[in-house]
């Protein structure tokens, strides 16, 4: 990690709100906006910006997963995506569904990706120049996504951080990870079947990376805040409910803290807490995966699904 | 103690000291006192504009509970200030751009389904704050 004189991340993976504003016409940058509310980017956006549905561009159509390599070159092509492009992504919420965007295009290979330090809501704040126009994207060369899988984890590679060293961070509420609410009010179709954390998983909410105004906060405070945890060269896994609010403490960990292995668990707890005989942990407790592979009561577990981290890289 | 017990304790003293161990005395009262009464009326003259705006709020939507739109704007506001929500003065400047003047803005936080709610000096949306501004945008969204 790099720090900038002011003290903040150094420019490079976010970019902040000045520089965008004076360099909007340059050529190759291609600005996405990415909102839990996708609608408001019809209210008004940076001037240039294109703006993506996650439920529609972000997730696979039928099944509960990513976009496959296909759906995702499409979208690039749509967005004008190509080559040499300068990608910044920006959203509601302080980044949170950027982050995802950013996770997913990391994922497929994409990488001059940045982020817009305080998102919509600082843009907005600053009174800086918003548009309904929408623009038309030239396609050029698009890259070909290509599925790199060492930053996602499935839940088996969870299971197989049992006595490895590795760290799981749960970022959802407290009152989630306590197992006292199944999911935050006002989400109700992302419950689970059961309450708690997954054993192990210690508690760091996502949105304490973040400033009042929505910047993250200057690196030697996400060093104070994730620095405590653990270590940034061990196998680091982070989860949610849905895996989108772990996809801005990944960006976090990967891109500004320059931790070498992070993984977003995008099954997360709503996968977790829903499978027949998993463990489960509750209260403030962190616990520990020190159960033998879990199955439900009178099956055997698939030994064969479990495979350690490396198996995976 | 709360303000409201200790001056309550306080214009009871005020009430006997009038009163006197004879019965009534008539006397002035005292600065202590009419700061009370002061405090009272504008207790009171808050919760009823709280009211006001609540009922006029009420009065001036069209069937269906939809809202004038520059209650909607409010929230949408706040939403717009992200998930640490506005500061009290920034919550102000919003309304003041609405039209609402500060006591009028007191009906977002009253009753169980409050759109609004005040903590730590932010205020923020709520599940029902979240859903009208999913029902605004939904609405008048081109």
């Amino acid at each position: 990690m790099s720090v900038g004189d002011s003290g903040r991340v150094a420019p490079g993976v976010l970019v902040s709100c000045d520089w965008l504003a004076a360099n909007l016409d340059t050529p190759g940058l291609v600005i996405v906006e990415v909102d839990e509310q996708p609608l408001l980017y019809r209210l008004g956006h940076i001037p240039g910006a294109h703006g993506i549905d996650w439920r529609a561009d972000l997730q696979h159509p039928l099944v509960r997963d990513i976009p496959d390599e296909d759906a995702v070159g499409r979208l690039w092509r749509r967005l004008g995506i190509d080559r040499d492009s300068i990608v910044v992504l920006y959203g509601d919420k302080n980044n949170w569904y950027a982050c995802f965007g950013y996770w997913l295009f990391w994922l497929y290979g994409l990488r001059n990706l940045h982020i817009l330090d305080g998102g919509r809501p600082l843009w907005l704040n600053q009174n800086l120049p918003i548009t309904r126009d929408e623009p038309f994207a030239v396609p050029g060369q698009t890259p070909r996504p290509r599925l790199d899988g060492a930053t996602r984890a499935g839940f088996w590679h969870v299971l197989a951080t049992r006595g490895a060293g590795a760290q799981l961070i749960d970022v959802r509420s407290p009152e989630e990870y306590r197992g006292e609410l199944l999911t935050e009010p006002g989400y109700p179709e992302e419950a689970a079947q059961r309450p708690g954390h997954i054993p192990g998983a210690v508690n760091v909410p996502w949105a304490r990376a973040t400033q009042l105004d929505g910047r993250f906060k200057p690196a030697h405070e996400l060093l104070a805040l994730y620095g405590a945890l653990g270590r940034a060269d061990r196998t680091t896994i982070t989860y949610c409910r849905i895996g989108e609010r772990s996809a801005h403490t990944w960006f976090v960990l990967h891109a500004l803290l320059g931790f070498s292995d992070v993984r977003n668990y995008d099954g997360s707890w709503t996968e977790w807490g829903s499978i027949m005989g998993m463990p489960i942990e509750l209260g403030e407790q962190v616990g520990e995966l020190s159960v033998p592979w879990p199955a439900p009561v009178g099956l055997d577990a698939p030994s064969a699904l479990y495979q350690p981290l490396a198996a995976e890289v | 103690m709360s303000n409201t017990a200790y001056y309550r304790r306080v214009a009871a003293k005020e009430a006997r000291e009038a009163r006197g161990p004879v019965g009534p005395v008539t006397r002035a009262p005292s600065i202590l006192a009419l700061r009370t009464e002061l405090w009272r009326l504008r207790e009171g003259l808050d919760r009823l504009d709280a009211q006001l705006a609540r009922l006029a709020e009420e009065d001036e939507a069209p069937p269906g509970r939809l809202r004038p739109e520059r209650y909607y704007l409010v929230l949408l506001a706040v939403y717009e200030r992200g998930p640490h929500g506005a500061s009290m003065d920034d919550f102000a400047t919003i309304g003041s751009e609405c039209q609402y003047d500060r006591r009028g803005l007191g009906g977002y936080f009253a009753g169980k389904r409050a759109p609004l709610r005040s903590e730590g000096g932010r205020v923020r949306l709520t599940v029902e704050g979240d859903r009208l501004v999913r029902e605004y945008l939904g609405r008048s969204v081109p």
